[in-house]
């Protein structure tokens, strides 16, 4: 019995290293190995890892704890994961050594890849432990084939409400010529809109919508913003190494499913590319710098500021600048004839056409399509007689020579959007009233966005976009403190008028401010007002610069100080704006107005503003104004930020 | 009276936290029935449906089963957006590609060209091969891009060398 045992454990020695271990041996293999990484992962606090909190998307709470963002449960694989990073990461760890079965996409390994490559980089993972193939992930990655990342952002235009702000995404550049950018793939964040109509303020603001992530390709979005929104298209490329993109991409693959709740001013389109961009280089940590607010030209400047990050800035100009660069090369006959052609109201002019050389002819009737694509949107469902037109332009255009006049005079490139002041402004006036009685005030104001036509319109739109302007006065003689105004939205669209798309200019805006044409101190005259208007404008200067406008005005408001609560009225509204140079901006404008229900009155007010920049981050400011009897004046400092 | 007043306010309120909205709407789908959908054919909007869910993130990144026909995948288990990358362009781009097939020159028709399999070699040469059969790749107004990539088939089979 002695020497049969000897004899076992002599084999066992011998014969051991080669015979497959039994199953009780394998899972012991496992549980040390998990003992000792969990062990290494105490010894150096690694659920603490700024890394480990960008893949899991950890921040602070107003209560200074940490909590992820994703509130999606499948992210997690600890109950707790949510609120509690070292338990996330210890039950990530144990996970990785589960089974792998045949079809492993959903096994923690391929699941959350991003994870399990920095766990088994930064832990010393057994070289045992069974790999999981993730076909399924590497096929993805193979097709879009990720070399390199650009920040692109899509301009904005006031004409469409969903396109105020711009809008940033990722492009993922393939391993592919230039030729083929097109085919580059983008990685867009957006919010599924469940319940529109008039929840739509509350749901976006309150987080009701959710957002997720997409993977589309780059033609589309080039699509959508150049052509169908008329958006320029900024490109920054990002130096980020092959390693970096990788980073990225394995997170990207990790929130595929995950649905996050959307809030329109902070948790937005823009901010969400951040932990991503973190998750390829998390030196950079780009999404610590937005909590409050995150504004899509904002996280552009911080991705620009960052020392070597941002390596060239390329422009895709939208079809509507496009197409007016080439108006502007036109004679006024050859306008009309190009007008004439895309709305197609006559057969072709081919006789009108061949008094031109070939490339100026080539020139029109690109022209004429450009023009037809843009009065129809780039529609597809249009009438048979368009379609003809569109087919009758492009048969005669694919007679004449390949070369055509278009690019003789670049299309100039326009200051980028990184390059304007920034978003947010907050100021310190010192002002005089005089409505009979004179009395000094100061005043405080902020402005969280954007941007006024009495500022330097560089990088920025052409026109005006404020939001939740706050204004707060302190009269001297009447030693009172005061909400003066709040304005919520005001807009102004100014596009200046040409006969080829035939733009409409328009305002709109709505808010708390007071009465001033009621003769009662302004904190009791405060009322809740709509107003607005279309009308048209002009540029007065060939760059566009300085615009005159006349627009119609609709008028209401609602407040305890007018007869029978409120009043509507109807007038105009003219003015202009002006910017000579960096010191002459500025703009000045008219409202009369007659107020016929409830409060019945007559109203006449004028303003102009004056600004002066101080660099880039400074405003000094005069504003002049005069409304009905009550007239007042004041100088600012205003500061960007 | 109150109850008016705060409904106006509330009223008022709706449309110019809207407009603070910026880009929200779901990211390429509006864009993606645009181009996609409204077509006269079935395999349009069949490759428009397959896109929807494959790309802008209603599904997964990529099919749960790459081995059925189902969910977008041919029968061979690649996906659809791989195998019908040539028509996906064609559909998505048609007009801006009709502009430039013309034209005889552009990124879209040069990017088309490659999608074909010219070189870069062979790029200028087929990009002008469309602009001179442009009447037999487009007879008509109606000509859909399906239509336009079978005519656009026949006159390859006797430039083959164009492409690899």
């Amino acid at each position: 019995m002695l020497i049969a045992t000897w004899v076992c454990f002599l084999l066992g020695i011998l014969l051991g290293p080669i015979l497959p271990a039994p199953l009780y041996g394998e899972s012991l293999d496992h549980k040390e190995a998990i003992q000792s990484l969990l062990q290494e992962a105490k010894k150096r606090k690694l659920w603490d890892d700024p890394y480990w909190h960008t893949l899991l998307h950890y921040r602070r709470n107003v209560f200074l704890l940490k909590k992820s963002d994703i509130s999606h449960k499948e992210f997690f694989l600890s109950p707790k994961g949510r609120v509690n990073p070292k338990a996330e990461l210890e039950k990530t760890i144990e996970a990785f050594f589960d089974p792998i079965p045949e079809v492993d996409t959903d096994h923690p390994q391929c699941r959350f890849i991003a994870r399990y490559r920095w766990l088994k980089e930064t832990l010393d993972f057994p070289e045992s432990v069974q790999e999981a193939s993730c076909k399924k992930y590497h096929y993805w990655k193979d097709q879009i084939d990720p070399k390199s990342l650009s920040l692109m952002f899509s301009s904005y235009y006031l004409n469409n409400p969903g396109s105020m702000y711009g809008h940033t995404l990722i492009k993922i550049n393939a391993s592919k010529s230039k030729s083929q950018d097109l085919l580059n793939f983008t990685i867009n964040y957006a919010a599924q809109i469940t319940l529109g109509g008039p929840f739509y303020a509350f749901m976006g603001l309150g987080g009701g919508y959710r957002g997720n992530f997409a993977v589309v390709p780059f033609y589309v979005k080039v699509q959508q913003y150049n052509n169908m929104e008329s958006r320029d298209i900024w490109e920054y490329q990002l130096r980020l190494n092959e390693k970096d993109v990788s980073g990225l991409f394995e997170h990207l693959w990790e929130l595929q499913n995950v649905r996050k709740r959307y809030y329109f001013l902070n948790k937005n389109c823009a901010y969400e590319l951040l932990p991503l961009l973190d998750a390829a280089d998390p030196k950079l940590g780009l999404s610590h710098a937005f909590r409050y607010r995150t504004l899509p030209v904002d996280t552009l400047l911080v991705v620009e500021q960052t020392p070597g990050l941002v390596t060239k800035i390329n422009y895709r100009p939208s079809h509507h600048r496009q197409l007016l660069h080439i108006r502007e090369q036109l004679t006024p006959a050859e306008r009309s004839l190009v007008k004439k052609i895309a709305l197609g109201k006559t057969t072709l002019p081919t006789d009108k056409l061949s008094v031109y050389p070939e490339e100026r002819q080539a020139m029109l009737l690109e022209a004429a399509f450009d023009l037809l694509k843009f009065k129809i949107s780039f529609f597809r469902n249009v009438t048979k007689k368009t379609k003809k037109t569109e087919q009758s332009i492009l048969t005669h255009r694919a007679m004449l020579p390949t070369s055509s006049e278009k690019n003789i005079v670049p299309l100039p490139r326009p200051v980028p959007p990184h390059d304007g002041h920034p978003s947010g402004r907050y100021g310190v006036s010192l002002g005089l009233i005089d409505n009979g009685d004179h009395d000094a005030f100061q005043q405080l104001d902020i402005r969280p966005a954007l941007h006024d036509l009495a500022e330097d319109s560089a990088g920025y739109i052409s026109g005006q976009l404020e939001m939740f302007h706050l204004k707060i006065r302190h009269q001297d003689k009447r030693n009172k403190f005061y909400l003066h105004s709040f304005s919520i939205v005001d807009i102004a669209a100014l596009a200046p008028y040409e006969n080829w798309t035939q733009p409409i200019s328009w305002k709109f805006r709505t808010g708390l401010e007071p009465a001033y044409d009621i003769r009662k101190d302004p904190w009791r005259t405060n009322s809740l007002f709509l107003s607005g208007g279309p009308g048209l404008s002009w540029a007065l200067t060939k760059d566009k610069q300085t615009k005159f406008y006349a627009l119609s005005q609709l008028d209401t408001a609602i407040g305890k100080e007018f007869d029978k609560g409120y009043r509507y009225g109807i007038g105009g509204n003219i003015g202009l704006a002006y910017r000579w140079n960096r010191w002459v901006i500025g703009h000045a404008q008219v409202s009369v107005l007659r107020y016929p229900g409830g409060h019945v009155s007559n109203r006449v007010r004028e303003e102009w503003q004056h600004s002066v920049p101080l660099g880039k981050n400074q405003l000094l400011r005069i504003n002049l104004i005069r409304d009905n009897h009550h007239k007042e004046g004041l100088i600012s400092i205003h500061r960007y930020f | 009276m109150k109850t008016i007043k705060i409904l106006t306010f509330l009223s008022m309120l709706t449309p110019s936290i809207a407009l603070a909205a910026g880009n929200h709407t779901m990211g390429g789908c509006g864009v993606f029935y645009t181009l996609f959908g409204n077509q006269n054919n079935s395999k349009g909007t069949q490759i428009g449906q397959i896109l929807l869910e494959w790309f802008v993130g209603t599904g997964s990144f990529i099919s749960s089963s790459m081995s059925t026909g189902t969910s977008g995948c041919t029968e061979s288990g690649e996906p659809m957006w791989v195998s019908r990358i040539v028509e996906t362009f064609a559909e998505a781009n048609f007009e801006v590609l009709k502009k430039e097939m013309a034209t005889g020159e552009g990124e879209y028709v040069s990017t088309f060209a490659s999608l074909l399999g010219a070189t870069d070699e062979n790029v200028p040469g087929l990009v002008t091969l469309m602009k001179n059969e442009y009447t037999v790749l487009f007879p008509n107004e109606t000509t859909t891009h399906n239509e336009m990539m079978d005519h656009l088939s026949g006159v390859l089979e006797s430039h083959s060398t164009l492409i690899s």
